[in-house]
Order: structure tokens, then C-alpha cells, then sequence
């Protein structure tokens, strides 16, 4: 924001918290997961794997949708729709909000309803007549609209943010502007994702999926595993939340955006950093009042390098630098929410999730990924990095409620 | 009031190439002659953009793997930026916001299927990932085009009209960008034909440059001054209705109106409810889909389009009112509402 323009507007708290994952669905479970370090890997079953040389995947085993979408037919959804809602109704339930009022519903995702999308096509290729509830599961605008409908919403602003693995991060700050410039009363934001087969082939394909387990800034790295979930977030403004007598998680100090407008897959240091810049200026942070980094950390061998590259160069000696990926996998659309919701529970919570599957930290990446087991910590300020495919960075900071 | 301008735009339609090319179709209103399309997964009769060659539009460097839909957005860009010799000019806060349904589906199909067919599953073109997913066209406008700034695809389906505006203006308000291509690119295929129910099927790009009005070094063609959408579960009418009335207090300043649906039931909705509550004194009505067809994520975009290319043609629109409608079966519905300045982008590629 300009400094012209920056003091009549709303601060943003974080209310609310809803989550489904491979390491637990719901805020209590998850926090659970991320302090024990729990890991979501095991052998993919959502799609067939024969062929595969190994096929280990965190998925979410034993969501029971029927829980949480009750206005709707559950198989008029496709699986991120379905972990849509049932995040959205968890957050909404968790911030203690009936009547949203103005509501915004910006849900980022990867694939949206590319899952359907495989399985028609698998039909074609084998000659079968396409089912008719799969090109409906098809648009990605299903997922937030899926929501509105759960939620009962009417006055909403709809939007399905498709910038691939930063999406999470990107509807948080769209999000944040609305509800700082007062567009609407509360924003659920985040992203989902359902495991399908295109990502997983295609990051497999490249070299850059792990046999067993994702080991993000370890020397061995051998990339990620792919996951699916969803993350949303609750929304508000500060001041509504304190009279209404809020839990406050957190409060969103800022964002910054930006392109690296260079190759479409490998990310571009400079351009990292300058995203990294640009989100602590908007929050109006200095390098030093970070204590703690939630990095994309894939565990890919060029992420993590370049990452940690860029985290040397904006902050000298970096604070604690974990990646969530090595306990949900990379869950696309879905991993900046969650990596964000692991945010705000660090801060209200005072721990550091760890970074799992950690044997010895890469030279190359010259950082405390805090190993294995979580720490205890104070926290006032913490970062949340996405990079995505077509050079799509987006950072959000967050800070302890003042 | 966003205090948002369109400085300029342009669209690669089935009319044709470039901006003239579809604000002349769209005035001589004569609908564009479906084509037989045929491809791997389906086919049917379409109305495609016509000579649309990638290799011949953008070379063979960086497009072995390129998908239409990027391709598209790429040469609207680049359309925009000539038709406007140089008073378009991208810095590094130039941001793009780009509307989509679900990306190229052709590209995601045929991925999929090598994925099946191939002697190992794995055997398939690394290269084609990054276009197979939803933010390709926007990042590829990004690489191609040198843009830096913030850089956001919407899935927004048949509403990305308002849900483009919406989000653009919202990066210009809060000066993240200093001005945003904005707008939403379509591709024509057989996968999409699998996707869509019935109706001939169109396809293309429309690209608006905005800035705010401060920033504007050129005479603007409008101002966005209202961007909405409202859902009412399984009734677009209601939420179509509820939409418009919240951005249009009075039909009287209302000079142009765009019908987004390209057929019935939708195109009844959209009738009915603009009927009720503008009554039938609209003096420009323009359905794009019923000349270039169905474009899905670019309906909303193309009929803005078409109300500035009637616009520039008609005195009296100036000062007055444009409003697009847009609606899809979900029971999404939305807005657009433009004030045209009534100056013409007269000057521009042939």
C-alpha cells in the first residue's frame, strides 16, 4: 500500500482456520501433526500407479465429506471441491461467525477440477461413454462457488485464484485488500487441491519427485512428493474482531506480488527476492523483525538452493527457515494456505513446526530448517513464501496480534 | 467510482486479428460462419479465430509445446501494444490479470493420455507441463512481454468479466500495479467441446490496459465504475437481478448494454432481468455470442469490447453508461459497469 493511502484502512486479523490434510483434518489435528512432525506419505491410491517406479504421495485418507457438505449433493463435487467446502465450514465454525455479511470467497487451487478432467479423458482414450456428473466437476470456479452454496452466501465476491502452487498465498492477499479497504466484512481464503495424476507425472517425468519422503534443504534431496487438502483462512477486520470478542490467530501485515517473466518452470533468485521485498515493505517489516520463514521448500534440488539463495540475499543471516512440505508433500493450490495456516498457529501457539526427514542440511542452503522436532518459540513476525510454476511468487507476512 | 480507466484494448476474435477487426464485425453484425473443427477428442462446428497459426504468429522459438490459449493472449498483448505505438509502455509494476474457465483442456487431455497410452506412463513432453496448467497464459504474456508486476489468473468461468475488473482495480487502488492488462482468453478445441452443453462453441482474447486516473498519460475510453457479482444457488435470475440493481440506480443514463449468454435458457435470463430493471429504452443492445459464438471465459470481455467499439461510432454514448451482464447455470451472476468518455482509439493497426 502507499503511505497516501495506508492509514484510513482496516488492519486484517485472522479469525478463523479450516484444514484438510494428509497429516490431519481439522485445526486441532493439524496443529497436533505439525508439532509432533507427522508425515502424510504413503502409497498413492486416487489414481493407478502401474508403471510408476515408485508412487509415494500424501494423501488424505478417510475424509468423510458427508460431514461437512450438507446443502448439497456430495457427488456433484469433484475432491478439491469437496475439501473446499469442508475447510470453509471448519474455518467459518472455528471463527464463530453465522452471518458473514459482505463475504468474499477466494479459494486458489493448481488443478481445480482437473482430476475430472483425467478421468474423461481416460474415458475417450478407452472408448467409454463420458459420466455425466464429470465435465460439471470440471471448472475450478466450482470451489468457491461450491462454498457460497454451503455457506448460504449471496452478497459474495467469487473468485477462483489459478496462479498454480503460489495460489494459497495469492487468495490470502486478495483477501487482504478487500477486507482492508473494507470491499466486504469477511473473506474466506485459501486454496485446495485434489492428488491427480498430471502433476504427479509431470513433476515425475522431470526427475523431481522423492521415492519415499520429502526431505526439503537436506544435501540428499531428491524433490517432492505430490498431496492434495485444503487450507482456508477467516478473515476480518481488527477492530470488528476485537469487539466481537475474537480468537485472533493473527493478524496479515502484508503481501507483495510479482513475475519473474523468465523460464517457465526454473525460479529466477532475483525476482524471489525482489517478491520478498516487496511483501515486507507493504507490511511495513524490516528484514530483522522476521522471526521465522514458512519456505515454499519443495525439496526439489532447484527450489531449495535458489529459495535459500534469495532468503541469504534479502536477510544476511536468515531467521528460521522450515518447510511444511516435508510433512504434507506439495499439495499445488492448497500448500500456501496451509503453510499459512501453520503461520498463524505458530504465532498464537508459540512453536516452530519442523522440517521432517532431515538428515544434513545442504551448504548450498545455509539454513536452521529447525530438524526433526518442533521447538518452542516467541513470534512476532513470520513470513510465508509461494513460487509457482510460470514464475508466480507471492509472500504474505504475518504478525502477532498487537 | 474505482477511478479505474481502459485506456486502450484489443482482441483476437473470430472476426479476426486485432481490434479493428472485431469492431467492425460487431458493427456490421453479421454472425461469423461456423467452421468444421476436428481433433482428437471431438468434433463440431465452431467459429474459430480464422489463420490463427502459432509458429507463424510468435516463431518456433519457446512455442514447440505452446497451448492456443496462451498463444492467444500473447498476440493480443502484442496486438494492444502496436495498435497503440508506443503509448502503451510496460514498467516493472505492470501487472496481468487474465480470466479463464480451466485453461487449455486440449493440452491437459492429451497429457493425460500419453500418460495412458504410452509404453511407460511416465513417457510424456516435460516441456508441454508448464502450458497444461491454468496460469500459462498469463505467465507466458508475462515472459513474452517483459511484465513483472503482479501477474494473476481467475477461473472465473462466464463471470470473468466483473471478476477480472473486480481484482484489477483492486491492484491499482492499492498501487501494487501501476496499470494491468486485464481480460480473459478462450481456446477453441475438442476437449472443449466434451466440457460444454450444446451451442456453437467460440474462442479469442480480449485484453483491456488499465490504469488509474492519475496515472493515465492519455485521454481514457472509459472509466470502470462498478465491477459485482452475487450468487443465489441454482437462479441466476435472482442473482442477475440482485447484481444489476445494486450497480444501476436509473435505465436513463444507460446508453449500451452487452448480453454475455450466447443461448437460451441463460440468454432468457439475461433478457428478462435487464428488461425488468432497465426497461426497454437501451438504445445499443450487443450478444456478441450470438455472432463469434459461446467464448465462455471471454463473453463478459468481448461484450465490453463491443460496447466501446459501438461507442467510439456514436456521439451520443458520451458520458453515458455501459453495462455488461453476464450469468452461468451455477447461479452466478454479475456486472459491469463502464462511464465512456466517447473517445475513439481511432488511431491503430490495419
Amino acid at each position: 500500500m502507499s503511505e497516501a493511502t495506508s492509514r484510513t484502512l482496516n488492519r486484517v486479523a485472522v479469525t478463523g482456520l479450516g484444514v484438510v490434510s494428509s497429516i490431519g483434518t481439522g485445526v486441532a489435528e493439524y496443529a497436533a501433526g505439525l508439532r509432533a512432525g507427522r508425515s502424510g506419505a504413503r502409497p498413492i491410491s486416487v489414481f493407478d500407479t502401474e508403471g510408476f517406479a515408485h508412487s509415494t504421495g500424501c494423501e488424505v485418507v478417510g475424509f468423510e465429506p458427508g460431514r461437512w457438505i450438507t446443502a448439497q449433493p456430495v457427488e456433484n463435487l469433484g475432491r478439491a471441491a469437496q475439501f473446499s467446502v469442508a475447510a470453509a465450514r471448519m474455518a467459518m465454525t472455528d471463527a464463530g461467525l453465522d452471518d458473514p455479511g459482505r463475504a468474499m470467497v477466494c479459494v486458489g487451487t493448481t488443478d481445480g477440477g482437473g482430476d475430472a478432467g483425467e478421468r474423461i479423458a481416460e474415458h475417450v482414450v478407452r472408448d467409454e461413454e463420458i459420466p455425466a456428473e464429470l465435465p460439471r466437476r470440471v471448472p475450478a470456479v466450482t470451489l468457491p462457488v461450491a462454498v457460497a452454496r454451503e455457506l448460504q452466501l449471496s452478497d459474495v465476491d467469487i473468485s477462483t485464484v489459478a496462479t498454480a502452487c503460489a495460489a494459497g498465498n495469492y487468495a490470502i492477499g486478495n483477501g487482504y485488500d478487500a477486507i482492508a479497504a473494507g470491499d466486504v466484512d469477511v473473506a474466506l481464503c485459501g486454496g485446495a487441491d485434489a492428488m491427480c495424476r498430471m502433476t504427479f507425472t509431470g513433476f515425475y517425468r522431470l526427475g523431481a519427485v522423492d521415492p519415499e519422503r520429502c526431505r526439503p534443504f537436506d544435501v540428499d534431496r531428491q524433490g517432492i512428493l505430490t498431496g492434495e487438502g485444503a487450507g482456508v483462512l477467516v478473515l476480518e477486520p481488527l477492530d470488528r474482531a476485537v469487539a466481537r470478542g475474537a480468537r485472533i490467530y493473527a493478524e496479515v501485515l502484508g503481501y507483495g506480488l510479482n513475475c519473474d517473466a523468465g523460464h517457465p518452470v526454473a525460479p529466477d533468485q532475483d525476482s524471489v527476492a525482489a517478491c520478498m521485498r516487496l511483501a515486507l515493505d507493504d507490511a511495513g517489516v524490516t528484514p530483522d523483525q522476521v522471526d521465522l520463514i514458512s519456505a515454499h521448500g519443495t525439496g526439489t534440488k532447484a527450489n531449495d538452493a535458489t529459495e535459500c539463495g534469495a532468503i541469504h540475499d534479502v536477510f544476511g543471516t536468515p531467521p528460521r527457515t522450515v518447510s511444511v512440505k516435508s510433512m504434507l508433500g506439495h499439495t499445488m493450490g492448497a500448500a500456501s494456505a496451509l503453510s499459512a495456516i501453520a503461520c498463524a498457529l505458530a504465532i498464537r501457539e508459540g512453536f516452530i513446526p519442523p522440517t521432517i526427514n532431515h538428515v544434513e542440511t545442504d551448504p548450498v542452503c545455509g539454513i536452521d530448517c529447525v530438524p526433526n522436532a518442533a521447538v518452542e518459540a516467541d513470534l512476532r513476525v513470520v513470513q510465508n513464501n509461494a513460487l509457482a510454476f510460470g514464475g508466480n511468487n507471492s509472500v504474505v507476512l504475518f504478525g502477532r496480534p498487537t | 467510482m474505482t477511478g479505474v480507466m481502459i485506456s486502450a484494448w484489443s482482441a483476437f476474435s473470430p472476426y479476426g486479428h486485432g481490434r479493428p477487426a472485431f469492431a467492425e464485425g460487431v458493427r456490421g453484425g453479421v454472425p461469423v460462419t461456423p467452421t468444421a473443427t476436428k481433433d482428437d477428442w471431438a468434433a463440431g462446428e465452431a467459429r474459430v479465430v480464422p489463420d490463427f497459426d502459432i509458429v507463424e504468429q510468435l516463431g518456433r522459438k519457446g512455442t514447440g509445446s505452446m497451448d492456443r490459449t496462451s498463444a492467444l493472449a500473447v498476440v493480443t498483448m502484442r496486438a494492444l501494444q502496436r495498435d497503440e505505438h508506443g503509448t502503451v509502455l510496460p514498467n516493472p509494476r505492470t501487472g496481468v490479470v487474465l480470466g479463464t474457465t480451466s485453461g487449455s483442456a486440449r493440452t491437459q487431455f492429451e497429457f493425460t493420455r500419453d500418460s495412458l497410452t504410452r509404453r511407460r506412463p511416465y513417457f510424456v513432453n516435460p516441456a508441454q507441463m508448464p502450458f497444461a496448467l491454468m496460469n500459462s497464459a498469463a505467465a507466458q504474456c508475462a515472459m513474452w512481454h517483459g511484465l513483472t508486476g503482479p501477474n494473476t489468473t481467475l477461473a472465473a468461468g462466464r463471470n470473468s468479466g466483473p471478476a477480472v475488473l473486480r481484482y484489477a482495480a483492486r491492484l491499482l487502488r492499492t498501487g501494487r500495479a501501476n496499470g494491468v492488462f486485464a481480460g480473459a482468453v478462450e481456446e477453441h478445441s475438442g476437449a472443449r467441446e466434451l466440457l460444454e452443453h450444446g451451442g456453437t462453441l467460440g474462442e479469442g482474447c480480449v485484453l483491456f490496459f488499465l490504469q488509474t486516473a492519475d496515472m493515465g498519460n492519455r485521454a481514457a475510453l472509459a472509466e470502470v465504475v462498478a465491477s459485482d457479482t452475487r450468487f443465489a444457488d441454482g437462479d441466476p435470475r435472482r442473482a442477475l437481478e440482485t447484481s444489476l440493481r445494486h450497480v444501476v440506480s436509473g435505465a436513463d443514463e444507460v446508453w449500451g448494454l452487452a448480453l454475455s449468454a450466447a443461448r437460451p435458457p441463460l440468454s432468457e435470463v439475461e433478457d428478462d432481468v435487464t428488461g425488468a430493471v432497465l426497461g426497454q429504452r437501451v438504445g445499443t443492445v450487443v450478444r456478441p455470442g450470438q455472432l463469434i459464438g459461446d467464448t465462455g471465459a471471454v463473453s463478459g470481455a468481448f461484450g465490453l469490447a463491443a460496447l466501446l467499439a459501438h461507442a467510439e461510432a456514436d456521439p451520443t454514448s458520451r458520458g453515458r453508461l455501459a453495462v455488461a451482464t453476464s450469468v452461468d447455470r451455477d447461479g452466478t451472476a454479475g456486472t459491469v459497469v463502464l462511464r465512456l468518455s466517447g473517445i475513439a482509439q481511432a488511431r491503430g493497426e490495419r
